[in-house]
């Protein structure tokens, strides 16, 4: 692809990367310390790859799909897997009348078969004959059971588990997972922001979104066109870094971690991948403390990451100077362009914890620019405020 | 005789959760003036000197105001209160050990040459809540009712301000 071409090409995908990050930004309304588990869905739906969310009841994990899939305008399915869920209550009952003629077909009208975005809680716990079936559901976005064989629609399955699987035998669906988020209770700094956030709020009063599903198709075919030429080198040297760690990818993991770089840069406007998309192979790590080792041993690889519609994915995975001061000036404008409203002083509490985030992330001669911006309003808001309130 | 050694500070690249902040001169008597009226200030400890205060709190209740410096505390080194954007070119772990040589009581703050607040190793053991009274003395005349701290003396050996 010449010059000219790929720069028309990436402006063909601002409008609709723009309106998946409002998406992502309706989806995460309500929703306290979970924001990158919203943006790691819509990764994943870019990336036509799936998501595995590990941790216990009741921490939001089906509520983060429910709101992708909600501001997407998809097709959804959910269900909570047991022991004993019969395979019909996910993939459809058998349609009695082609038993009749003699053929063993699904009826998998509103069924899995047939959903967009998929969320499936207590994965694991699902019988052999649901979970093959699943595998090739997963793999192939293909449907197979007696006589019905369907090409399915499905954008992004979320799993969800207490804990990853130790049966062996279950080691080949959780690979189908490529990324993995780990998510805990909220802490008790955030208790208050829970209960605020959930109180009166439903998925019926979240406001609208302008992305649709065609922004996600649109945007996930472009993945495959992204060139990784300057990134490849790098995860290559990530991949050894982690070996050398002790932290061994797959082959299969490590060669489709990169479309999760191309689908970030894409996410980020681009069709060219570079050091700012390295930060999904972090997710890419299948074990919870391989991840938190993935983050020291790749330091220095990924203190570069950034992006601007997955700023706290960004930022989680490289825990990196770049994310966090994207992430900041994200919020900050956001919060400057809001204005006070009707609640001025909230709106002052707000600018003073940015404020105070800023100053004591980044020391005075290292704050970059697109925040040293941010900063100087909010400090001038401030000051002017506070000479208005001075006596005399 | 004691061996001076210069400490260098480059920026942290994981920064640290603030757990005070210190802030010199006239900024600390604008921002004490502000914190008479600010329920926040019943939930900080202080100590000050003539011209720094260090105040001790949860993050979400640490005040901002301009010229402050914010410290935290390093995982394993629970003694000191470092800055938290900024690390020292000495393994911080040697800090520690140099100030319980010097007896000086924990936790210490760790002070850089930032915003007038530093070079300065300040013990904030004797940090207590403010009160009312505390916060008028020394917006009024300057001179501390806060506790003072134990030991002032500059991390670089120089004399104390």
């Amino acid at each position: 692809m010449n010059e000219s071409s790929a720069s028309a090409a990436e402006e063909r995908l601002l409008a609709p990367a723009r309106r998946l990050r409002g998406a992502v930004d309706h989806a995460r309304v309500g929703l306290i310390d979970r924001e990158v588990l919203v943006e790691l869905v819509a990764l994943a739906a870019v990336a036509r790859e799936h998501l595995l969310v590990i941790g216990p009841p009741g921490t939001a994990k089906s509520a983060a799909v429910r709101r992708v899939a909600l501001a997407l305008g998809g097709r959804y399915f959910e269900y909570l897997l047991g022991r004993f869920t019969e395979p019909a209550e996910i993939f459809g009952p058998i349609d009695l009348r082609k038993l009749q003629e003699g053929r063993v077909e699904t009826a998998t009208a509103g069924m899995l078969p047939e959903a967009e975005i998929a969320f499936l809680d207590e994965v694991f716990q699902g019988s052999t004959a649901i979970l093959n079936t699943l595998l090739s559901l997963l793999n192939d976005r293909r449907f197979r059971r007696g006589h019905t064989v369907l090409d399915c629609p499905l954008r992004l399955a979320v799993g969800a588990a207490n804990a990853v699987p130790e049966d062996p035998s279950l080691a080949a669906f959780a690979d189908r997972f490529l990324l993995r988020q780990w998510v805990e209770p909220i802490g008790d700094p955030l208790i208050e922001d829970l209960l605020e956030g959930g109180w009166g709020l439903d998925d019926s009063t979240l406001p609208g979104s302008a992305a649709s599903l065609d922004d996600l198709d649109l945007l996930a075919t472009a993945v495959p066109r992204v060139a990784l030429g300057d990134v490849r080198s790098l995860l290559a040297q990530a991949l050894r870094q982690l070996r050398a760690a002790g932290v061994r990818l797959s082959d299969r993991r490590a060669v489709k971690s990169q479309r999760l770089l191309a689908a970030a840069a894409v996410l980020d406007g681009r069709l060219r991948a570079d050091h700012r998309d390295l930060w999904p192979l972090v997710y890419v790590v299948p074990d919870e403390q391989a991840q938190a080792l993935a983050r020291e041993v790749l330091r220095d690889l990924l203190a570069t990451s950034a992006n601007a519609a997955l700023v706290n994915a960004a930022e989680d995975a490289s825990r990196g100077p770049e994310a966090r001061a994207r992430r900041l000036a994200v919020e900050g404008r956001k919060l400057l362009d809001e204005g006070a409203g009707d609640d001025g002083d909230a709106w002052r509490l707000k600018l003073e914890g940015l404020a105070r985030e800023i100053d004591a992330g980044f020391a005075d001669d290292h704050r970059p620019d697109e925040l040293a911006d941010v900063y100087r309003r909010t400090r001038e808001i401030l000051a002017r405020d506070r000479r208005a309130e001075a006596p005399g | 005789m004691s061996a001076l050694v210069t400490i260098g500070w480059r920026p942290r690249r994981r920064p640290l959760t603030p757990r005070a902040l210190a802030i010199a001169g006239d900024d600390a008597r604008r921002l004490l003036a502000r914190l008479r009226h600010d329920p926040r200030r019943r939930r900080l400890r202080g100590v000050a000197g003539r011209d720094l205060v260090l105040l001790l709190g949860e993050a979400d209740e640490l005040p901002w105001a301009p010229g402050v410096v914010y410290l935290g505390v390093a995982p394993g080194i629970p003694s000191l209160l470092l800055p938290t954007a900024l690390e020292a070119t000495v393994p911080e772990t040697l800090l520690e050990i140099a100030c319980r040589r010097r007896a000086l009581p924990a936790p210490v703050a760790v002070l850089p040459p930032a915003r007038g607040v530093g070079p300065a190793l300040v013990s904030v053991a004797a940090a207590r809540r403010l009160d009312d009274g505390a916060l008028d003395r020394y917006v009024t005349t300057g001179v501390s009712a806060m506790k003072p701290p134990a030991v002032t003396e500059p991390a670089d050996g120089r004399r104390p301000p």
